[in-house]
């Protein structure tokens, strides 16, 4: 129990207010996206009709690479990354800096070749830097759009960043704010909600559902302000002081000096024998692998594995790219294990929930969702001790098209990915789908009657609608993904039909009231 | 007996305080936590990799920016609010301004 002077907790009460409600909507919206971003992967994968199953790199790696290496010029033999595609075929990407004539910045510029894994034969070349290739595929515009939504809520950047790093702070402060002026905090913990529509139970579930989320808020808040932050202010800074501004100088110091390279030229080990021997070292199949100075006798091999045994992050091995050598464990930043290291490498596991597979994902999600109902409830809360005044009246209705509003905009952005991608550009329609999702709930806000039962029914329409426009605009059937073992697709199908169906049901007993099959007693 | 003008002098007090605190757990907290960022390189050890003076700061940021905020707002005196404040925006600028004069570090 933590106990303060009165004129103490009466501040506290005015932040933990004012900062939830004045950046209260948008906090709604980047908590909610987060939620939903933690499956950003499957949405993906469900969007595309199944992704294959990824068993790591094919045996076969060394033989493509050697076949693929020829048709591009030498120059970008200085980086090779070898991955695999959503679809299951190898990805090779031969790359070098180049300065980009768009951005003014040098950029990867890349040959990436999609190879069948078994005949070796080229199922796609593209040419181009790494950075528009990435943004152009359209079969992940929908993925792309939700996370580009949660990180930055489709502002420019840095822009975007320094505003989502400013909300994360501001969850931060709402959350320790709610525990200081908590004076019984373990009893909260177990508060039954009372009378229904009354604003105590109002309050009730607010303070339950925030003393049950609250280290998960905290967390959160400050892996999210540290990922916006991170980059847009944090690296500037420092480097300036601690570079002299040369930001390039700093990252190489973090990522650890690349050595000289050595041109004479010398075969690339066998790659197959390294990523067995990387196997065997991880425990698990190797995900991607990064060849640097491809060809000569500096040439180095690094082999990025998942997380496995319940451990937070992968591990990275590294190899000599000549003599097959093992050099040693790589960590996540710098050339030997440090502090600082380990606390960069922890922050994208504790943000993502990405751990420990579908059951940390769950939780994650799960969480998250409490946190928005959490700033909801909040802000409801807020509005209707002051509901004399006009002004908060109008934020009211706002926070009702905004509760929801987002989650129309974002299956209005789903519908219009599926209507675009046999016909036109999803990456352009994505994002114009969600605005015109969320225009029309606004529209629907606007009226003088309460919205809610509108909006429960467009919801409830549009998640039981999704499942069937995914297969009628060339979606995978059921029994096919069933017989290719793509689960998620069948998984997300379900979830939204039970989602519309449950929130149809909601309005069954007053359509029964109006048809006189109940009488109100019942 | 408290006069009218006793009344006024504390009501202008209050709103003084209030003021202050405004101005402090807004801009002041924030100009603390980016130069204490700034400056944490130049006093945190390097560690066994060479990277944690470099890393940590970036780390806390959001954390110093929290610490230095709820202290504003816990903070029983505005004045010894102020000039701690001031005082740790003084130090965290003057160890910035040591390295910009003496070379980057």
């Amino acid at each position: 129990m933590i106990v303060l002077s009165q004129e103490r907790t009466k501040r506290l009460v005015a932040v933990h207010g004012w900062s939830g409600t004045v950046l209260g909507l948008l906090l709604y919206a980047v908590v909610l996206t987060g939620a939903v971003a933690v499956f950003a992967h499957e949405i993906g994968s469900w969007s595309r009709g199944g992704d294959a199953t990824r068993h790591g790199l094919p045996s076969t790696v060394h033989r493509h690479l050697e076949a693929h290496m020829g048709l591009v010029d030498p120059a970008y033999h200085a980086e090779v990354s070898i991955g695999t595609t959503d679809a299951g075929a190898l990805r090779l990407s031969f790359q070098q800096p180049m300065t980009n004539p768009e951005s003014g910045q040098i950029e990867d510029h890349a040959h990436v070749f999609h190879v069948d894994p078994v005949t070796g034969e080229t199922l796609r070349h593209q040419e181009g830097f790494l950075r528009a290739l990435r943004a152009g595929e359209a079969g992940a515009a929908l993925e792309r759009f939700l996370i580009d939504l949660h990180v930055r809520l489709y502002v420019p950047e840095p822009w975007g960043l320094f505003l989502t790093g400013v909300l994360g702070l501001a969850m931060m402060v709402a959350a320790i704010s709610g525990v200081l002026m908590h004076r019984h905090l373990l009893r909260d913990l177990y508060t039954a909600p009372r009378g229904r529509g009354l604003l105590s139970d109002k309050r009730d579930r607010h303070v339950l559902a925030a003393a049950w989320g609250v280290p998960f808020s905290i967390l959160l808040a400050f892996t999210g302000a540290f990922f916006s932050f991170a980059l847009s202010l944090g690296l500037p800074v420092v480097a300036m002081v601690a570079f002299g501004g040369d930001q390039q100088a700093l990252i190489e110091t973090v990522i650890g000096n690349p050595e000289a390279v050595d041109p004479r030229p010398a075969p690339l080990a066998s790659l197959d024998y390294v990523l067995h021997d990387s196997a065997e070292r991880a425990g698990s199949q190797p995900r991607t692998v990064l060849i640097e100075n491809t060809g000569t006798a500096s040439s180095r091999l690094t082999v990025f594995h998942g997380a496995t045994g319940g451990a937070l992050t992968g591990t990275t091995h590294m190899f000599h790219g000549v003599s097959r050598a093992f050099l040693g464990e790589k960590p996540t930043l710098g050339t030997q294990p440090s502090a600082g290291s380990a606390a960069v490498s922890l922050m994208a596991p504790l943000h993502f929930g990405n751990f420990a597979g579908l059951a940390s994902k769950t939780t994650w999600f799960a969480l998250g969702l409490a946190m928005a109902f959490v700033i909801a409830t909040g802000m409801q809360l807020w509005v209707r001790r002051r509901q004399e005044s006009r002004l908060w009246q109008r934020f009211d209705r706002a926070v009702v098209i905004t509760l929801w509003g987002l989650p129309i905009a974002l299956l209005g952005a789903a519908v219009a990915f599926f209507l675009a991608r046999p016909v036109g550009d999803p990456l352009w329609w994505t994002p114009v789908g969600f605005l015109v999702a969320g225009c029309g709930a606004i529209t629907l806000g606007l009226s003088p009657r309460d919205p809610a039962a509108r909006y429960r029914r467009v919801v409830a329409l549009l998640c039981i609608g999704l499942p069937v426009l995914r297969h009628l605009t060339g979606g995978a059937s059921w029994s096919e993904v069933l017989l290719l073992g793509q689960f998620e697709v069948l998984t997300i199908d379900l979830l939204l039909l039970i989602s519309g169906s449950l929130l149809s049901l909601a309005d069954a007993p007053r359509l029964f009231l109006r048809a006189g099959v109940l009488e109100p007693a019942e | 007996m408290n006069t009218a003008k006793d009344i006024d002098e504390a009501n202008r007090h209050r709103t003084m305080s209030a003021q202050m605190r405004w101005w402090l757990g807004g801009s002041g907290t924030i100009a603390f936590a980016i130069l204490a960022t700034a400056a944490m390189p130049l006093w945190l050890p390097e560690g066994s990799a060479g990277i944690d003076h470099i890393v940590f700061p970036i780390v806390l940021f959001p954390l110093t920016w929290a610490a230095a905020f709820f202290y504003v707002v816990l903070e029983r005196s505005p004045k010894r609010c102020l000039l701690l404040m001031l005082g740790a925006i003084a130090m965290n600028g003057a160890l910035i301004a040591s390295a910009f004069v003496g070379g980057p570090a």
